[in-house]
């Protein structure tokens, strides 16, 4: 059995309603890179997070378009979401207060501590005006 | 993603089936809203088909155990899979909501 490199992208407009087709168009690859199951749903939970954000956050005149490139190998499945909205870098928001009681417990701030704690590798960079969120799983 | 609701003497509960993230929590959101509109109620979430849950399905739950607390009535979770429970560990979910 050959393990199959995968490399593909795909450009998707920067709307809620979007997220179900990004989520099928990973799924997809992420099978055919054989991820395993789980891997699999954190890949997606985390995805429809990133998504989210960008579609709500990233363009003051939407829609925007979100630009989904995978590549995967023997060792790590890696995806990018690129968009030309306004910097927004998810590494610098601030933890949400998990320990906190209830009553201090905030809605903000949950998305992108889900995607930290679910992704093996989780980096950002800005350039040529553009925001690029790396999310990389290890295929162990 | 399917939700069924039922009654019961206890409380109302209500089953959700497949994902809760960010396109399908809104659904989830309005029924919390009717039951809570209809009677003051303990609340039942059944998560046993469950696939995941993201911070838009987190954040229903939030609003509703806030709602709960200050209702004077109960909210539990049944049935959540590993993925489920772990992503209320990391959240610290486990720590203000009654996890089954």
């Amino acid at each position: 059995m050959t393990m199959k490199d995968v490399k593909t992208e795909k450009v998707f407009p920067a709307k809620i309603e979007a997220i179900p087709d990004i989520l099928d168009f990973i799924s997809a690859h992420a099978e055919a890179a054989e991820l395993h199951p789980k891997k699999i749903t954190y890949l997606l939970l985390v995805s429809d997070e990133v998504a989210a954000n960008i579609s709500q956050y990233a363009y003051e005149k939407p829609p925007g378009e979100l630009l989904v490139q995978i590549e995967s190998d023997q060792e790590k499945f890696m995806l990018d979401f690129v968009d030309d909205g306004v910097l927004f870098d998810p590494l610098s928001v601030e933890e949400p207060e998990i320990n906190a009681d209830i009553k201090d417990r905030n809605p903000g701030g949950l998305g992108i501590h889900v995607v930290r704690n679910f992704v093996d590798e989780m980096h950002y960079k800005r350039a040529d005006n553009k925001n690029r969120l790396t999310l990389i799983m290890y295929k162990e | 993603m399917e939700i069924t609701r039922t009654i019961g003497e206890e409380a109302i509960t209500i089953a959700v089936e497949g994902r809760l993230d960010t396109v399908t929590s809104s659904q989830l959101e309005q029924e919390v809203s009717e039951v809570f509109e209809e009677e003051k109620t303990n609340i039942v979430f059944d998560f046993a088909s469950l696939e995941y849950i993201s911070s838009a399905g987190l954040r229903v739950l939030l609003a509703a155990q806030k709602q709960v607390n200050a209702l004077g009535t109960e909210m539990r979770i049944i049935g959540a899979n590993d993925v489920v429970k772990e992503i209320f560990e990391i959240t610290g979910f486990s720590d203000i909501m009654q996890i089954e």
